[in-house]
This record gives structure tokens, sequence and C-alpha cells, in this order.
């Protein structure tokens, strides 16, 4: 049986050392994707990116578009999830028996809808006689229209097809649509997610409504959910990170087809999109066929950018929130937008307060004060693209409080501002972030996901690769000085839960 | 690794020459699409060997990238541990990691793996035990050996079994929070019985109850070589591996051939079943009975029929309960398999509670539907095709197949279940697909689990049958304090001590005393930070009590009317629920005052030995009151100088030793009141209160008691 040496400090540098200069990746370095990825801009905009992957005889799709709950105003909260759902119902051709009478029923639909939503916002909530008969009005147009659907003809064809991962998610930055499907079969991707992107038809539109209510709901019943909005409410006073991506209850039981086809309209233009394809394909056929069938999508206008920036926070804001739960802490402070020079710095302390069993906060309030069950960090909260939150959690162990944790939690952010951060630590998140990034391209749904979203988020796929060599450059000086910068009351958003058995628990 | 054979990227020419403006229409018809056949493609096989003290081991290369992963499997699991002990088995594997070995402590393997960006996990399921690990090529050999370690030799230690108790209490308390997690796990009990390994929970006792020998024995029990299967996968050479394999694992010695007992459970009682959660507005939903094992060889036509009634898009659940009806955001159902024992049919979803009712006969619909309306020839068709077309999925990874060939083994199916499952699916017939419905689904015999808010439902749940509701309150930990005999002369004793404290307290009249107030300052000391309330308490006797507390947050304002109470705060008034009335009756009874104007009647003193403290002798007096048990600590004077029970933390309310330590006794109104009180709970000081002014028998106002209007 092998013996290995003593641990020691020179141990565990050697151990560095050793991961480090064998370190030039190996074959998954930006040169060697370099070659095997192809990119490429259509006339109207999209951008396209391909990467050859012959492992398995199977193909990843990922399209990516340029929205999210950020793009949201008060009234039409939850709409860009809302479209989400409606990228499934199909097209003029695809998911209907008769699209040219069922266009008909669905605008009876709407006008129903808005006899009724009229009446309902009168003084005092309307008249209930007419209220009533203005909503089976309705309904029976819903039923109506109901009749010329085809069920999931969309869905059902990926999965006939052989597909798996079908898939989607609405952030509050971006939407991203995914599925893959055997290598032989890229064509019918291609025709299927460039019509429903060209030719929508918002069908079931109030009944989707309705599933997207009840996701509301499912989310609302988790005591840690009903925290988070609010600490997101707390946290951002003006800026649309503060808008709940699933939408307020309010918003949802009136947003109208027609909003969501305007707000479809505005962002899903070419130039907002990027589909990525991952697999075992030759980009000299896959590409012709890309451009074939997406440059139907007629070009739009560029949306404009956000305009709102969320002035400086320079109160300490806290809420308490009594719930049936056992308590929950969390806090939250500004950071910059993920372009920021200094996101490295902040992967750099993640990974020191976080990440795994030698992070700071597991190995101080888990296993040293024992009065926490899991205690975590994460950068980037909602999203990313602009100035967000760095999101500290811990759940307290049974007995001890959350005043505890507070504490705890003062005392490891006090270290990073004082302390220099030890060779260790410093040299451990960088190995993490280079593994990291191996581990990451193992399959290809994570590839393509990875390339579009950083080709996204800075405009060039190479930048996965390009950040991790930005973590390689972060010093101790750089974690105190920005430790310093953002860490302070007067950045600080508190949130917690505290143990009552008489409270409301979730409200809609 | 090989890199692909060099592909120039595309020239700006050669791009502009193959996008030229298409000159074919689109195809506008997805079926007029023509496809290229599936390139050939052999599964990958990994080569299966056994070292000679019986370790099976598996090696499949990919060299893609420059990693290395390892997985043992092992033959034990949570379904084999003793019920008094329930948990131990997931204990052992957390602290098999977590604790250390002989060369390193946990913390430093911790360390170790770090530095290397390397991890090695353990883990439990109910039917095998896991290790793995996982690191990058040049850090294998120094993580393999930290494995190969971490396998056979775990330390166990103490004090890393102390945190893994510690967390494991957490999620005991924390497992009725989420209604989802309370369903899952409900329902399960409720298919398999709950006298079954396969129902038994962890509770603060069991957990209390693994000793750091429980995890040494249950690990000599069973990890040993010829129980082990490992598995390699990734950026290696074969012939090397082999060589390191038994340079790590050679030496280690077979152990005896174990018997594993078939896993014992009972066929569910059909009924209507129900949790109360009055926190949420869904309820949570599921309907079934126990389904097949895994070995049936009606398996396959079972994957149709799952497929056809609760696959993907085009299952019927999704279509119905999501689509048309618009009920549910996510459904599921399907006749479950599993090994050694019958997996389980189950459908299920959440709604709105006020479509509770509407949902569940929702469900019912498609579970008869699936057998009055059979599937057509055409839903079988689809389904077939759904699973043929993906079936390239189940060996798209090299670590995939390695899992699965892995599972085979382990669980004694055949190495070519892979390849011959194709043609297993291919040949079941709509007659097949029919038959096993009628077989395996049974509409009249369903057991029907609800869990939510029963006031908000759309119908009373008694609409579906008789409704038994469950109760899943946790058990509190058990109560260590030792019993005490009670005998004839224990009892007398105790009695007497009663009276000689009363008549200290509380003079020769404790029935003049009607009502007491007592206006203080009380700290709360939590985690280092104390924090400065103005606490207002009266008392009615026997059983109103009114706390206004003056808190930074604002007032709050707690009262218990006999039976019912409400609570203020921020401006809204709650009612108490039963389990907040309980709690604040039983604080009531342990009030000192309480006990000896009120308590004299239905009280059982028994006495319960002397101890000394600070030089001084008391005299222990065991009560009970009307089920809540205290012991006083009674000085020379007839003074208490403390209570000690298993009391509640005043925050958290989970359970725990409580002390109550009294001083500054000063006479007022007939009575001798304690001015100072410090609570102690499980050994901390939690609150310290410094009455100001007290007094006996004062003029209560008679809205004191009363809830606010809303």
């Amino acid at each position: 049986m092998r013996r290995f040496p003593q641990m020691s400090a020179a141990s565990v540098v050697i151990g560095v050392a050793v991961v480090a200069t064998a370190g030039t990746l190996r074959a998954q370095d930006l040169a060697a994707f370099e070659k095997n990825l192809t990119e490429h801009k259509l006339d109207n905009g999209l951008t396209v990116l391909v990467y050859e992957r012959p492992t398995a005889p199977v193909v990843s799709f990922f399209t990516l578009v340029d929205v999210g709950g950020v793009r949201e105003v008060p009234g039409i909260t939850g709409i860009a999830h809302m479209f989400e759902h409606m990228a499934f119902k199909g097209t003029t051709t695809i998911g209907t028996t008769n699209y040219k009478a069922e266009k008909k029923a669905m605008e009876a639909e709407d006008a129903a809808f808005h006899a009724y939503e009229i009446e309902r916002n009168k003084p005092g909530g309307g008249d209930p006689g007419k209220l009533a008969e203005l909503e089976k009005t309705w309904k029976d147009a819903q039923e109506e229209a109901g009749k010329y659907v085809v069920n999931n003809e969309f869905g059902e064809i990926v999965d006939q097809a052989g597909g798996v991962g079908m898939n989607a998610f609405t952030g509050s930055d971006v939407t991203g649509y995914m599925f893959s499907l055997p290598a032989n079969k890229v064509e019918l991707w291609a025709f299927l997610e460039s019509e429903r992107f060209l030719d929508p038809v918002f069908r079931e539109f109030y009944k989707e409504r309705d599933v997207v209510m009840e996701e509301r709901r499912l989310g609302e019943n988790q005591p840690v959910g009903r925290l988070i909005a609010q600490a997101l409410a707390a946290a951002f006073t003006a800026h649309p990170y503060r808008l709940p991506i699933v939408g307020y209850m309010s918003d949802l039981q009136s947003f109208t087809r027609g909003d969501a086809e305007a707000f479809y309209e505005k962002y899903y233009v070419p130039s907002s999109m990027i589909v990525a394809v991952v697999g075992d394909v030759e980009s000299e056929q896959v590409v012709p066929m890309i451009a074939k069938y997406f440059g139907r999508l007629p070009p739009g206008p560029a949306p404009d950018a956000l305009r709102t920036t969320e002035p400086k926070q320079t109160v300490e804001r806290s809420l308490t929130m009594p719930d049936e739960s056992q308590p929950v802490y969390a806090e939250a402070y500004h950071k910059p937008a993920a372009t920021d020079p200094d996101e490295a710095v902040y992967t750099v302390i993640s990974d020191i307060l976080s990440a795994g069993r030698t992070s700071r906060l597991y190995r101080n309030l888990v296993v040293d004060k024992k009065i926490a069950a899991q205690a975590f960090a994460f950068s980037g909260f909602p999203g990313d693209k602009y100035p967000n939150l760095y999101l500290l959690v811990s759940i307290p162990a049974p007995g001890q409080t959350n005043e505890a944790n507070r504490a705890a939690i003062q005392e490891q952010l006090e270290r990073l501002k004082n302390e220099a951060v030890s060779d260790e630590d410093l040299a451990r998140a960088k190995v993490r972030a280079k593994a990291g990034l191996i581990r990451g391209l193992q399959s290809n749904s994570g590839i393509a996901e990875q390339l579009a979203s950083y080709h996204m988020l800075y405009g060039d796929w190479r930048e996965l690769f390009r950040h991790v060599e930005r973590i390689d450059k972060v010093t101790k000086e750089d974690v105190i000085r920005v430790a310093k910068a953002t860490f302070v009351p007067t950045n600080r958003t508190v949130a917690m839960i505290v143990h009552d058995d008489g409270a409301a628990g979730a409200s809609e | 690794m090989k890199l692909r054979l060099c592909r120039f990227a595309l020239t700006g020419l050669a791009v502009a020459a193959v996008l030229a403006p298409p000159a074919t229409a689109q195809v506008r018809d997805h079926s007029k699409i023509k496809y290229p056949p599936l390139p050939d493609f052999k599964i990958a096989k990994p080569e299966v060997y056994t070292l000679e003290n019986g370790m099976t081991v598996f090696l499949l290369e990919d060299r893609e990238l420059p990693l290395i992963s390892v997985q043992a499997q092992i033959r034990t699991g949570s379904n084999y541990e003793a019920e008094s002990r329930t948990g131990l088995a997931e204990l052992m594997a957390d602290v098999q990691r977590t604790g250390g070995t002989a060369r390193m402590t946990g913390d430093e393997i911790d360390e170790y793996l770090a530095v290397r960006a390397a991890s090695v996990e353990t883990g439990m399921g109910g039917s095998a035990g896991f290790a793995s690990m996982n690191s990058l090529t040049d850090a294998f050999d120094d993580t393999f050996a930290v494995f190969a370690d971490v396998l056979r030799s775990p330390a166990f230690s103490e004090d890393k079994l102390e945190v893994a108790k510690i967390q494991t209490n957490a999620g005991i308390a924390r497992r009725n929070d989420s209604i989802g997690a309370i369903t899952g796990r409900e329902f399960s009990r409720l298919m398999y019985g709950t006298d079954s390994p396969l129902s038994w929970m962890v509770e603060y006792e069991t957990v209390a109850a693994v000793e750091r020998d429980d995890l040494v024995e249950f690990h000599r029990k069973y990890y040993h070589p010829n129980n082990v299967y490992l598995g390699v996968v990734g950026d290696f050479d074969s012939a090397k591996m082999k060589a390191k394999i038994l340079a790590t694992f050679g030496d280690w010695k077979a152990g005896p051939a174990l018997e594993l007992p078939a896993v014992p459970y009972r066929e569910p009682k059909p009924g209507v079943y129900f949790i109360e959660k009055s926190d949420v507005n869904q309820a949570h939903v599921r309907l079934g009975h126990l389904g097949i094992e895994q070995r049936n060889p009606d398996y396959f036509a079972v994957q149709l029929l799952n497929e056809i009634f609760g696959g993907g898009f085009a299952g019927r659940l999704m279509q119905v309960v999501r689509s048309d009806k618009g009920l549910a955001y996510s459904v599921f159902g399907g006749v479950g398999a599993s090994f050694d024992y019958p997996g389980v049919f189950q459908t299920g979803l959440q709604t709105k509670s006020e479509t509770m009712a509407e949902a569940v006969d929702a469900l019912k619909a498609e579970i008869a539907g699936i057998i009055d309306n059979p599937p057509s020839e055409e839903e079988l068709r689809l389904a077939k095709e759904s699973i043929l077309n993906s079936f390239v999925f189940r060996y798209d990874s090299r670590r995939e197949i390695l899992g699965q060939q892995m599972t085979y083994a382990y669980y004694g199916l055949p190495a070519d279940y892979l390849e011959t499952y194709r043609a297993n699916v291919e040949k079941v017939t709509g007659a097949d697909v029919l038959r096993v419905a009628k077989e395996y689904i049974h509409p009249d015999r369903l057991t029907l689990l609800v869990v939510g808010k029963a006031e908000d439902f759309d119908k009373p749940l008694s609409t579906f049958g008789e409704v038994t509701e469950l109760d899943i309150t946790i058990p509190p930990p058990a109560d260590t304090t030792p019993a005490v005999a009670r005998t004839p002369a224990s009892l007398e004793a105790g009695a007497e001590l009663m009276a000689e404290m009363s008549l200290a307290v509380a003079g020769d009249d404790p029935s003049a005393i009607r009502s007491l107030h007592r206006k203080g300052s009380m700290v709360l000391s939590i985690g280092g930070q104390p924090m400065q309330l103005g606490s207002d308490l009266l008392v009615v006797f026997p059983d109103k009590v009114r706390m206004d507390l003056k808190t930074p947050m604002g007032e709050v304002t707690t009262v218990l009317d006999g039976k019912t109470g409400f609570r203020k705060a921020g401006g809204q008034v709650t009612d108490l629920s039963a389990d907040d009335v309980k709690d604040a009756s039983e604080e009531l009874a342990r009030d000192l005052a309480r006990i000896v104007v009120s308590g004299a009647s239905g009280v059982e003193a028994v006495a319960a030995g002397e101890e000394e403290i600070d030089g001084v002798a008391y005299r222990i007096l065991a009560l009970s009151l009307g089920g809540v048990e205290t012991r006083m600590w009674v000085g020379p004077d007839g003074l208490v100088l403390k209570q000690v029970y298993q009391g509640k933390h005043p925050l958290q309310r989970t359970p725990g030793k409580t002390e109550m330590r009294y001083s500054d006794y000063r006479e007022v109104g007939g009575l001798r009141i304690p001015h100072v009180q410090v609570m102690q709970f499980e050994g901390q000081e939690i609150m310290r209160t410094v009455l100001e002014s007290v007094e006996v028998n004062p003029e209560v106002d008679s809205g004191a008691f009363a809830k606010p209007a809303a």
C-alpha cells in the first residue's frame, strides 16, 4: 500500500504546483476549441455557434435570447416567462386543426377578456352579476378556441423523433431553450426551432396563465423562496431586478395576449439571439442548413438599452419574516455587473467563503461553531448582466439563532477585509476554476449552454476560457480591496425568517 | 487524447459559396423532412474482471478530457439497519468521509483534495453504499490513495460524528417545512407500511442512540472487497490502471459471504389520507398502490404503458390535467419498478387548494381511462418511437455506460441488458400493453393522500371516502431525566415538601391570591448579541395570561384565555394555533406562583432525592401537573432555587433541557416572589428577567384578555 507524505504547507504547495504546471489544459484549451468551432452571423443578425464533438451520434441545441425579467415593468411582470411557455404552443401550422377559424376564435377570446377586465377594474370590483356573465362569456370563448388546438404537438414531434432534455428557462437577463436529438435529425431542429420564433401562435394563452399561476404558488410555498423574494424587493428599489421573474399575481391575472405579442415583437429579434449546436455534426453541412431555416427570421430593430440603474444604497436595510418554518438568515450586498474587471475577484471570494468543506463558512459555522446546518454564498443574483447582488445564506442548526449566524458571517467578512488570504486559499480557488472549466465541457448540452451564455454576456464565446485566466491573475490585495468596498453596512440588506407557529405563510 | 482530424475553419469565400440565397423553398411540414440514417455506433464495453479477493472491477477508457472518475458500489444499505438506530447507515457513510482515516484527519483530507480540485465522496442508499472520486489526470495517484483509505480504513472521529448528528437533527427539525417533502415521504410510507425498513424515519432518539462503535461495526460488517464493485472511467491506460488497482487493493482481505435478508413490507390499505399544512395555497395529491419488481418480464410492456400514460408531452396525464384543465404546473404518473421489492404505481400533482377535488377527479378519471379506454395503436406507435428514437441517449457518454454496467452486475441483470432492451421494447404489442394495464393498475385499490389546507378545498376530502388524518408531529427527543420511584413513602414526603414550599411562597391562604401583575425588563441573550425588552405579565389564575413585550421591533402581545388565545404584533392579530396554546398552557402550569396558588389540586408531588449546591442542601421535588413534568430544588427555607424540565426554545420552539433559576425573593402582598429569573436552555443562558414592580390582586381591566376586533 502506497505511503504518501505527511500533510504540511510544503506538500500543499507542491500539490498545487503539480496541478498548475501540468496545467495547460490538454485538448480542451482555447486553441483546441477554435479548431472545431465555427462562428457565423446571418444577415438578419442571428449569431450561430457550431462545435463539432463526435463522441456519440447525438447533438444538443441551445437557443439563447437576450431578454428576461429585467426587461419587464409593473403591469407586465411575468411576461417574459409567459412567452417561454407560449414558445411550446406551436405555430400557424403546428398545434392547430384549422388556424383560420382558430384565429377568429382567439380574437373573440381576447375581446371577451377585455370586457371582463373593464368590469372587474371598476371601483368596488364591478357589478357581481355582470361580472359573472362576462366571465362566462370569456370561459366559453376559451373553450371555443380550444376546440382547434392539437395539444402539445410541438413537444410530441420532438419526443417522437427521439428528442430528450426538452426544456426552457427564463432568467432575469436571458431566456434559454434547449433539447437534444439523435445526430441524423438536425434538420428537424432547424425547422422546428426557426418556425417557433418565426411564426409563434399564442394559443391557450389564458389557460397557460393559470398554469403559470400554479407555478408561482409552488414557489410561494417554499419559505426560503418567499424570503428571497422579499430580500430582492428590499435590495433593489428602482432597477427591474427587483421584479419577480414569475410575475406578481395581479399582473398575471391581468396581462393579455396582446401584451405578450408586443413583448415578443420587441425582444425576440435575431440580433438578440444566439443558437449553439454541439455534437456529431459537420459545420460545412449544418451552417448552410441553419442559414436556410433561420435566415427567414426578419431582422428587427435592436431594443433600446435599459435606462434605469439602481441608485447607490446608502443605508442598511433589514426585514424579518415570521413563518411556520425554521429560521433562515440571509444578507445581500450590491456588486458590479459580471463584465466588470473585478468579477474574477468575486469568484475567488466565493470559492474561499463557500466552495466545499474547506470553505470558511462551512468550516466556521457548520463544523466549528455548529450554529448552522448549511451556510453558503454566491455572486450574481438574480442575474449578472447588470449590477447585482452578492448573497450569503445560512440555515441555523436546531436551537440556534439567526443572530448568532449573523455575527459569525460578519466575522468572516471582516476577516476578508482586514486579513490577506493565504497562498493556499488563493491557489485553491484558481485550480478549482480551471478544473471547473474542464468539467463543464463533459456534455454537449453543457458546452452549448456555456458557449452561448458567454457569447451573450461578453460578445465573445472565448471569454469562457479567458475568464479562467483572469481568475488566475487575482491577487491578495485585490481580495482585500473588493471586500472592503462591498461588505459594508450601508451596502447591506438583511432578511431573515423567524419561527412563528401562527404565521400567515404563502399569500398568493 | 486523439485530436479530431484538423478541420479548417471556413474561409470567407467558402462561406459565401454555401450561403447563396436559398434556391429551394423551405419545408413547411416536418413530416416531409428526409433524414439520413443514424451513423453506426458501437456501444463501448467496459473490461470486467475480478481480483483474487473477490472485488469486481470495471474499466472504461475515455481520453477526451483529462479527467478520471471512480465509482464503488458496496453491497449494503440503509434497508438493513436496526430500527432503533434508523439513520445509522447514512451517518456511517457521512462520517466515513468527514471523519478522516488512519493517515489524515477529515480536515486534512478536505485541504488535500481542495488544492488538487479533486473530490472523494461517500454515500448510502437503501440497497447499496457508494464511494466515489473524481480528479484531473495529474492528480489521480494522490486522490486514489485517499479514496482507497476512505473506503478501507475510515477513522470515524468522534467530533465529526457530532457534526453529522447535528446536521441530521437539523434535517429532522425541518422535515415538515416543505409540503413536497412531506407528500413524497408520507405516500411512500403508506405504500410499504410504517413497520417496513423502507418507512422507518430518522428521529432525534435514533440519532442519539448511534455511537461511534456502531459506525465501526457497520463498516466492518459490510465493507469487504468481495462486496465491492469498482468502476473507473476516464483518461487512463488500462494496463497501467490494472496495476494501480492491484497495488492499492490487492492486499485487502476478503470477508465472510453475506446473505442480505429480504426487505419486509406490507401491502397498503386503500383509503383516503390527509395531512393538514396550513401555510400553503396548494394541495399536493398522490394516488397509487404498489408496482412491480424490476426483473418482472412484463417490465418492457410496462415502460410503454408508462410512456403512454405519463410520459413527456404526449402522455395522457400531461394532456388532460395540465393542458385541458390548466390545473397544475407539474403532473406525473407511472408504474414504478424496484429491485427486490415492488416499486410504486403513483400519480401525483400540485394544484391550488381550491381545485383539489377537481384535480383528484381528473387523476382518477385518467387512471380508470387507461383501462376503460385502452391505448390505441397510434398511441402505442408514438410511445415506441419515442423510446426507440431516443435510445441513443442511453449510451451517449462513457460515464453513463459504466454506471449502467455496474448496476446490471450489482442487481444481477444480464450484461447485454442494454442491447436487448431495444428488441424487448420493439416486441411489445397493443395487447401486451392492455394486459399489463389491467394487471398492474387497479383503479379500485387506490390510496389517496392529500396534503394541504383543508379549509380552502373546493370540496371536503371526505367526498372521496372516510378520511384518516395522519399525525406527522416530529417526536421530541427523549427526556433523559431519570424517572423517580413512586412509593407511598416518596409520595408522602413529596406532599409534605409541597406543603412546606407552598407555605414559604404564598403563606397559609394561597387561594386568596386571584391575580398577579409583574413588570420588569428582560434580556434575551442569543449568540452574544443581547436584546433588551420590556416585559409586562398579567396572570389571572388559573388560566388567563397576558404578556406584553416591548421589543426593538415594536410591541408584541400574547394572550392565553383558557383554551384559546391570540398574538398581536406589527398591527396584525393572529389566533394561536393548537400547538401554541398547548405550549403556553404548559409554560403557565410551570409558573411558580401558579403552582402554589392553583396547582395544589391535581398535582402529584414526589420527593426525588437531595442535592448539595454551593454548600446548601436542596430537596428535589418532582411534580406532575396534569401531564406537565417538572422538578424543583427546594431550599431549607422552603423557597425554590431552580426548576428543571424538558421545555422549548423560546424562539425556535425546538425541544431541549430547560432550567429556570430564581433569586432575589421579596415579599409582596403575602407572596414571596423571586425578582430575578434566569432561563438556561441546553446549558446556555437565554433569558434573564428582572422585575421592577409586582402587584398582587391588582384591578384587572375586563378587556385585558379580549381579542381586538380585526
